[in-house]
C-alpha cells in the first residue's frame, strides 16, 4: 500500500487517528517529515536541541517555544515591511536591530534557512541597498511561511500521534 | 598559581559542602529582548541546575539588580537590544554591582566582541547557546570571587596575582613571568620613592617591601578629574591645568597627564563604535592632536604620524603606570559613574591579552621596567588594530633601532613590530590567542565562516557539517554525487503535489541562461536544485533561489547580482543554479512531460516503511540513488540550448 503525504484530515473529514492509523504510523510520519527539513536545510540540528529540552516538568517545550517565535518573527516582520516601504529610507540601522532579533530567535529554534536569509539582508543593510533589501525580505517571508507551515503539520502529527498512543483500537498493532 | 588556601570566596563556597554545592543554585538573570531565546536559555539554565530571572527589558534588569545588590550571581544580555544599549547596561552592571556578565549576541564578529571585552564582559556567547557554554559559565563567578578576595587579604600580592588570576584556567602563563613581574615592580619602587602614597587606596602595609605607592584612581577622585576636564573643555584640558583645578595632594602631573591619556583613549574608543565609524582618517587626526598634545608635555621626540600607539604608552611609562592600581576600583564604584570604568576594563579584561604578549616579548627587552607597557601596548595594539582599516598601522620606519635613542617610543614599537612580524594583522595575534581563552569561541570562530563564506563548494561541505552532523555523511555524498538526484525524492514528490511548476521554473530560467558561462555550473552543480514547488503560493521566482541552500548554508551570492540588475526577474540572480536545474529537468521530464515522473517513481517506495530514524530514511534515498547516479549525472548536465529549446 502506498502511504499518501500525511493528510491529517482523510476525505471523510475524520482524523486519521480515529480510523485507526496508528501512534507508530504517525511517529514514522513525523520522523519522515523531520527527515524532510533536515534534509532541505529547514531545520538543523538546534531543533534537536530543543526536542531534547522538552521532558517531564516541560511536556510542550518544543511546541511553546516555537508557538512565541512565530508571534515574534510576524511582528519583526511587519515592522520590517514598514521601514522598507518607507518613502525614505534613511536608517537602516532599526532594520538591522530588527533582523538581529529575527537571527538570533530563528537559530534558537534551529531554523536554518531562514537565519541565512537573515545574513544576506544584513548584508544589503550594510550596504544600505534597499533593493537588496526589498529582496531580502521577500525570501525571508517564503522561506518563514515554508517553516511555518511545515512545522504546523509537524505539531498536528504529533498532536494526533499523542491522542493516538492513548486509543486503542484491535486493528492497530 | 599557588594561592592555597584563598580558594575561597563566592557564593556557596565557604566551606567543602559548600564548594561541592557550587554551581548549583547559582542565580543567574538573562536579559534579551528576543523572547524566543530567552525562553531556550531559561530552560537549558535550569536543566544546569541554575536558579533563573528572564526580562526583556534592561532598565527591569537593572532594577532588579539594583535592588538588592546580593540577589544575583551572573547576569546574562545581549548586546544589541532596541531600547537600552546592551554595552551600557554591561558597563553598569559589571561597575556598579561587581558582578560577571556575559555577553550574548546572534554574531560573533570581532568587533563586538572586543566592545564586549573593552566594557567589562567576562565572556562573549554567539547564539544558539549550546549547553555546554553554559555548563561552565559559574567559572566566571569564581574568577570574580577569587580576584577580589585576592585583593583584600593579600594586598603585596596584588601585582602579581591580578594579573594571574586574569588568566587562571584559561591560559599557561609563562614560567619566568611573576619573576619579571617582581623585578618590575622594585624597578618602579626605585624610581618613584619619592611618590606619596594616594588617598582613596594605599593598601601596602608592608614598609619594608618599599612598594611602590600606588595612585588608585578612586571614584571620588576621577570624579573630580572628570569635573576638571569639563571645566577646561576636552580639547584644552591639560594635566598641569588639571591638576591644578583637582587640587589634590599625593598626585603628580605625570599620575594626571596618563590618566587623561587613558581617558581619552576610552573616549575615542566609545565614540569610534558608537557612530561606527570606519574611516581610519578620523583616528589618524585624532592621533595628530594627541601628538601635538604629547609634545607639549613633554617634548619627546621619535614620534610617528599615527602615534597613538607610542604617545600613550610613553606617556604611560612617564607617569606611574601600573595597571593594579586601577583595579582598586572594583567594587568602590557606588554612583554608577561609568567614566572610571574603562581603567577597570582596561587592566581586568586585558591582564589575559598582557600575559599574551608578555610571553612574545623577546628576551632582550632591555631592561624590565617595561614589563608594565605590554598590557598597555597590547591594549593599543588591539586599539589600532580594531580601528585601523587599511593596514595603515605605525609606521615603523627605524624603530628597532630607536630602542636606544628614545627609550619609551622604541620600545613601544619594537613591540610592535614585533606582533606584526609574528602576524601580517597586528590584531591578530593577540586577538586570536586571546579569542582563544574564552568559552564557547569555537562557536564564534566558526559561526562567520558558516554564513559569511559562501561563496566556494569547499565551505559549502565544511559548512554543512557544522548544522548537522548526524546528517552530514549522508549528505556529503549527496554533494559529491551530485545533490540533484538527492533531491530527486522531495522534488518529484512536491511536484505530483504541486505540479505544474515546472515550466514555471524552465521558463524564468530563460532569462538568465544565455548569459552566463558554464563555468559556474561546475560550483553549483553540487548544490541541490530541486523545484520551486516548494514554496507554490509565491511564485517560483523568488523561491528557486532558496533552493540552493539544499546544503545548509546559503549560498546567496545569487542575491547580490539580483540587487545589481533590478529591473530583471527575481530569477536573474539565481539562473547558473536555475541552469543545471534546468538540464535536469530536461533529462527527468522529456519536454515537460510530467507523467514520465512516474515512472521514475522509486520501486517499492521508501514511503511504505517505517523508517525509524532519519539516518535510516537517508541512507534508503543514497541506496536507491546510487543507482540512478550514472544516468543523471553526467556530462550532459550541463546547459545545452537545443535541449532546452527541444523542451520548451
Amino acid at each position: 500500500m502506498v502511504r499518501p503525504m500525511p493528510h491529517i484530515f482523510t476525505s471523510t473529514g475524520l482524523p486519521l487517528w480515529l480510523l485507526g492509523w496508528g501512534a507508530e504510523f504517525l511517529r514514522a510520519e513525523m520522523s519522515r517529515l523531520l527527515a524532510l527539513l533536515f534534509h532541505q536545510g529547514v531545520l538543523d540540528e538546534q531543533f534537536l536541541q530543543l526536542q531534547q529540552l522538552q521532558d517531564e516538568s516541560s511536556p510542550n517545550f518544543v511546541y511553546e517555544v516555537t508557538s512565541i517565535y512565530f508571534s515574534e518573527s510576524e511582528k519583526l516582520l511587519r515592522n520590517l515591511k514598514l521601514l522598507l516601504m518607507e518613502k525614505e529610507l534613511s536608517d537602516y540601522r532599526k532594520i538591522e536591530i530588527h533582523l538581529n532579533q529575527f537571527m538570533g530567535s530563528s537559530s534558537s529554534i534551529g531554523a536554518n534557512r531562514v537565519r541565512n536569509v537573515c545574513v544576506t539582508f544584513r548584508a544589503a543593510t550594510e550596504e544600505n541597498n534597499r533593493i537588496g533589501c526589498l529582496r531580502a525580505l521577500e525570501l525571508l517571508e517564503n522561506e518563514y511561511y515554508y517553516l511555518k507551515n511545515k512545522l504546523h503539520e509537524f505539531f498536528q502529527i504529533e498532536q494526533q500521534r499523542s491522542l493516538a498512543a492513548r486509543v486503542r483500537y484491535p486493528m492497530q498493532d | 598559581m599557588t594561592v592555597e588556601g584563598n580558594g575561597r570566596g563566592g557564593v556557596g563556597m565557604r566551606d567543602e559542602g559548600g564548594r561541592d554545592k557550587f554551581p548549583t543554585g547559582m542565580r543567574v538573570l538573562a536579559v534579551d529582548d528576543d523572547s524566543t531565546f530567552l525562553k531556550v536559555l531559561e530552560k537549558m539554565l535550569r536543566d544546569c541546575k541554575y536558579h533563573v530571572t528572564t526580562t526583556n527589558d534592561g532598565a527591569t534588569a537593572l532594577r532588579l539588580l539594583r535592588e538588592n545588590r546580593k540577589s544575583f550571581d551572573l547576569v546574562m544580555s545581549d548586546v544589541q537590544m532596541p531600547e537600552i544599549d546592551g554595552f551600557k547596561l554591561l558597563e553598569t552592571v559589571v561597575f556598579e554591582m561587581d558582578l560577571p556578565v556575559i555577553m550574548l549576541s546572534s554574531y560573533g564578529d570581532t568587533k563586538l566582541v572586543m566592545r564586549g571585552v573593552y566594557h567589562g564582559a567576562s565572556d562573549y556567547l554567539v547564539k544558539p547557546v549550546r549547553m555546554e557554554e553554559l555548563k561552565n559559565i559559574w567559572q566566571h563567578v569564581i574568577r570574580k570571587n577569587f580576584n577580589s578576595k585576592l585583593k583584600n587579604d593579600c594586598p603585596n600580592l596584588d601585582k602579581v596575582n591580578d594579573r594571574e588570576v586574569g588568566v587562571v584556567g584559561n591560559m599557561a602563563a609563562s614560567g619566568d613571568l611573576p619573576g619579571k613581574l617582581t623585578k618590575r615592580r622594585k624597578e618602579q619602587n626605585e624610581d618613584d620613592e619619592d611618590e606619596d602614597s594616594e588617598d582613596g587606596g594605599q593598601e601596602n602595609e608592608e614598609p619594608s617591601s618599599q612598594k611602590k605607592p600606588r595612585v588608585v584612581w578612586s571614584v571620588e577622585l576621577h570624579q573630580k578629574f572628570i569635573n576638571a576636564v569639563n571645566q577646561l573643555g576636552l580639547e584644552k584640558a591639560v594635566p598641569k591645568k588639571i591638576l591644578d583645578i583637582m587640587n589634590v595632594e599625593g598626585i603628580t602631573r605625570e599620575n594626571v597627564a596618563s590618566h587623561l591619556q587613558k581617558y581619552r583613549m576610552y573616549l575615542k574608543k566609545a565614540r569610534g563604535f558608537a557612530s561606527e565609524s570606519k574611516d581610519p582618517s578620523y583616528i589618524r587626526l585624532a592621533s595628530l592632536d594627541k601628538y601635538g598634545e604629547f609634545q607639549t608635555l613633554t617634548g619627546s621626540g621619535r614620534l610617528s604620524s599615527n602615534s597613538s600607539l607610542p604617545s600613550y604608552s610613553a606617556i604611560g611609562m612617564l607617569g606611574t603606570f601600573n595597571p593594579p592600581s586601577y583595579l582598586g576600583l572594583q567594587g568602590n564604584a557606588s554612583s554608577g559613574v561609568s567614566s572610571p570604568n574603562y581603567l577597570q576594563t582596561l587592566n581586568s579584561s586585558f591582564t589575559k591579552a598582557g600575559k599574551l604578549q608578555e610571553v612574545s616579548l623577546p628576551a632582550n627587552q632591555g631592561s624590565s621596567i617595561f614589563q608594565g607597557v605590554p598590557t598597555t601596548l597590547n591594549f593599543n595594539n588591539i586599539i589600532n588594530s580594531s580601528i585601523k582599516v587599511t593596514g595603515n598601522n605605525l609606521d615603523m620606519g627605524s624603530s628597532p633601532n630607536g630602542l636606544q635613542n628614545s627609550v619609551y617610543s622604541g620600545m613601544s614599537s619594537h613591540v610592535f613590530t614585533q606582533g606584526s612580524q609574528l602576524q601580517p594583522q597586528n590584531a591578530s595575534s593577540v586577538e586570536v590567542t586571546a579569542s582563544a581563552s574564552w568559552q564557547g569561541v569555537t562557536r564564534y570562530s566558526n559561526f562567520p565562516s558558516a554564513t559569511l563564506n559562501q561563496h566556494t563548494s569547499t565551505n559549502l561541505r565544511g559548512n554543512f557539517n557544522l548544522t548537522s552532523p548526524d546528517t552530514c555523511d549522508n549528505l556529503i555524498d549527496f554533494s559529491s554525487t551530485g545533490a540533484i538526484s538527492g533531491t530527486l525524492e522531495d522534488s518529484r514528490r512536491d511536484i505530483e503535489c504541486d505540479g505544474g511548476l515546472i515550466d514555471n521554473v524552465v521558463r524564468h530560467v530563460n532569462y538568465g541562461l544565455s548569459q552566463h558561462g558554464k563555468d559556474r555550473h561546475r560550483n553549483y552543480k553540487q548544490i541541490s536544485s530541486s523545484t520551486s514547488a516548494l514554496v507554490p503560493a509565491n511564485g517560483a521566482s523568488g523561491s528557486v533561489s532558496q533552493r540552493m541552500t539544499q546544503n545548509g548554508t546559503a549560498v546567496y551570492s545569487g542575491v547580490p547580482d539580483v540587487s545589481v540588475i533590478p529591473e530583471q526577474s527575481n530569477l536573474s540572480g539565481v539562473h547558473h543554479h536555475s541552469s543545471v536545474e534546468v538540464s535536469y529537468i530536461d533529462h527527468m521530464t522529456k519536454c515537460n512531460d510530467l507523467s514520465s515522473l512516474e515512472h521514475m517513481k522509486p520501486q517499492g517506495s521508501i514511503y511504505n516503511a517505517n523508517y525509524e530514524s532519519f539516518d535510516e530514511l537517508m541512507n534508503a534515498v543514497i541506496k536507491r540513488d546510487h543507482n540512478r547516479e550514472t544516468m543523471l549525472m553526467d556530462g550532459d548536465m550541463l546547459f545545452d540550448a537545443s535541449q532546452l529549446g527541444s523542451c520548451i
